[in-house]
């Protein structure tokens, strides 16, 4: 049971993709978390919805609007010299929009679960907005970022229908292993296919277990 | 330079209206019944409230100005909330360090470990705030609010979660705070007994407004102050210590009314200190019985008599212009004929006595 070349071409383009996916993910969900969690306006709901439909919605309806958006002639199409779509840039866009919920809920969760009361306290003791978020709101959200980023990136990893249809499949660029899998199936090399799947499914569980290990730890102590 | 306010706060159809200026030394008790708008008043110079319109300026410099306020991390004031809102990541040690770090453009009077000194918290620095009791909470909570070395510092019923023993024990910690920590504090309560205990000045709000307002011991020579009847039954007596009776481990106390004996010596001659008499400790004689048990006989005028309720009657003694009162039965003044005027004697069967 070994890995092709293109087999271990497609883990570094999963692997760097899951990475820059988690990174992009934090940084634009905590702020996005923080806001829903924290705003009076009356349709932050729409918001809401909006985040969450990722998790019903069929990848390939997601992938098909995202491919007409960064298409040559969609709104966001020209990206530096080339189209976004089946590029590796494209493919971290459709990434981020698709696990974002996966990021969002659990970080707006634990922001909401903190309260006023600590805040108001933290402000009263002389922390400005950021030292109150840095010093109270961060430490008091690990959990929740540990899971938040585990999950954007293994279900990132997993992802395969929006990386279908935007990505296409060029080796080293946008061929990633869920890809390779179906590959690997379609030309009936059942072992090879085994190979990967395997791959995939022991390193989902080796990220999953020290995260419910973790998680699970953190609730009893608080 | 003080604290000055002049706020309309709306809240649908309550509206607080405050036009006031707090003692710049001391504790300023502001007391009133539950809804009064304490919390709202408290929270308004915190600046942890909106909609809030007017002024609040504290020596000299503006909290508040018409519609807008500066952030409450830059008011340099502390706030002791009625729920301790620790930091639960944070140790006990990290909870007080934490306004100590952030102590801007001064130096710091207080460091963490006086805070946990004068609070009691020393023994437990190193636990988690999730093994706490309420009492500790607070106890920690006020430590954390001392070591921020703030220039005002603001009390939201700080005791009245806590159950009777806890209460106790961080009443007679906040007076020796009061008495060695030199900030003005504004300190809101519905029990009387802490005004009286605490206080050096009371604002008395009802229904959004300043009822009446005043220093203690004072004002509580009015009679009609706002308080609830079932609380409005405690004397207060600011005395002086006349001389210590080391045989029989008793105090004399004076006032201008005359001389009270009070258990324990742990207190110099020329000391002042607090004591509050229970309206049902008192009792009232026609005559100055020789042959009594009770040590604390005074002569006494009565003021007025009220009737309570069907069986008891609240009567108020004027004793050398210090206002003593007295619960007694409905018989009782019908038997010894109690009305105003009448010379008496009031028996104090006990009295406790406060820093």
């Amino acid at each position: 049971m070994t890995l092709s070349h293109d087999d271990i071409s497609a883990l570094f383009v999963t692997a760097k993709l899951a990475c820059i996916t988690t990174v992009v993910l934090l940084l634009v969900g905590t702020p996005l978390a923080w806001w829903v969690a924290t705003t009076r306006w009356r349709l932050r709901f729409l918001v809401e919805a909006v985040v969450a439909l990722p998790l019903i919605l069929p990848p390939t309806v997601l992938g098909f609007y995202l491919l007409i958006a960064l298409g040559p002639k969609g709104p966001v199409g020209w990206f530096g010299n080339g189209t976004l779509a089946f590029s590796f840039t494209g493919l971290v866009v459709g990434s981020v929009i698709y696990s974002l919920p996966f990021v969002v809920q659990p970080l707006q969760n634990a922001f909401q679960s903190i309260g006023a009361a600590p805040l108001e306290n933290a402000a009263i003791l002389g922390a400005s907005p950021w030292d109150r978020f840095r010093s109270v709101v961060m430490p008091l959200s690990r959990p929740a970022f540990i899971t938040a980023s585990v999950l954007g990136f293994a279900h990132t990893v997993g992802e395969f229908g929006v990386v279908l249809m935007i990505g296409g499949n060029i080796p080293g660029e946008t061929r990633v292993l869920s890809i390779a899998i179906y590959d690997h199936v379609d030309s009936l090399e059942y072992g090879a296919a085994n190979s990967v799947a395997l791959l995939l499914l022991i390193g989902s569980l080796l990220l999953l277990i020290p995260l419910y290990a973790f998680t699970r730890r953190a609730r009893f102590l608080t | 330079m003080s604290l000055i306010l002049d706020i309309l706060v709306r809240r649908g159809s309550f509206d607080l209206s405050v036009d006031t200026e707090f003692a710049s030394k001391g504790v300023t008790a502001v007391f009133g019944p539950s809804g009064c708008g304490k919390t709202t008043l408290l929270r308004s110079i915190a600046g942890l409230e909106n909609s809030i319109q007017g002024k609040i300026h504290f020596r000299g410099r503006a909290f508040h100005e018409g519609l807008a306020g500066i952030p409450p991390h830059t008011r340099d004031l502390a706030f002791v909330f009625q729920e301790p809102a620790l930091f639960p990541h944070l140790s006990v040690e990290g909870n007080i360090t934490f306004g100590f770090e952030r102590v801007r453009e001064k130096t710091p009077l207080i460091g963490v470990s006086e805070a946990a000194e004068l609070t009691g918290v020393t023994s437990y620095l190193k636990r988690s705030t999730n093994q706490l009791s309420g009492g500790e909470k607070q106890r920690v909570a006020i430590a954390q609010a001392l070591a921020s070395n703030p220039a005002l510092l603001l009390m939201d019923e700080p005791l009245s979660g806590l159950d009777a023993s806890s209460r106790s024990s961080l009443l007679t910690m906040l007076e020796s705070v009061f008495q060695k920590v030199d900030i003005p504090v504004v300190y809101v309560t519905h029990d009387w007994k802490e005004v009286l205990r605490l206080a050096d000045h009371v604002v008395f709000l009802q229904s959004g407004r300043i009822a009446s307002r005043g220093d203690i011991p004072n004002i509580l020579q009015q009679v009609d102050l706002p308080i609830p009847e079932e609380q409005s039954g405690v004397t207060l007596i600011e005395a002086k210590v006349s001389s210590v009776d080391e045989e029989f481990a008793l105090s004399q106390f004076s006032f201008p009314g005359g001389q009270l004996t009070v258990p324990g010596v742990d207190r110099s001659t020329g000391d002042t200190a607090r004591i509050l008499i229970e309206s049902q400790d008192v009792s009232i004689a026609l005559t100055a019985s020789e042959d009594s048990s009770i040590l604390n006989i005074l002569p006494a005028t009565v003021k007025s008599v009220a009737i309570t309720e069907s069986n008891k009657a609240r009567v108020t003694l004027d004793i050398g212009s210090t206002i003593l009162r007295a619960q007694v039965t409905r018989k009782s003044v019908k038997k010894l004929g109690l009305s105003p005027g009448l010379s008496v004697f009031a028996q104090i069967k006990s009295v406790a006595l406060f820093p």
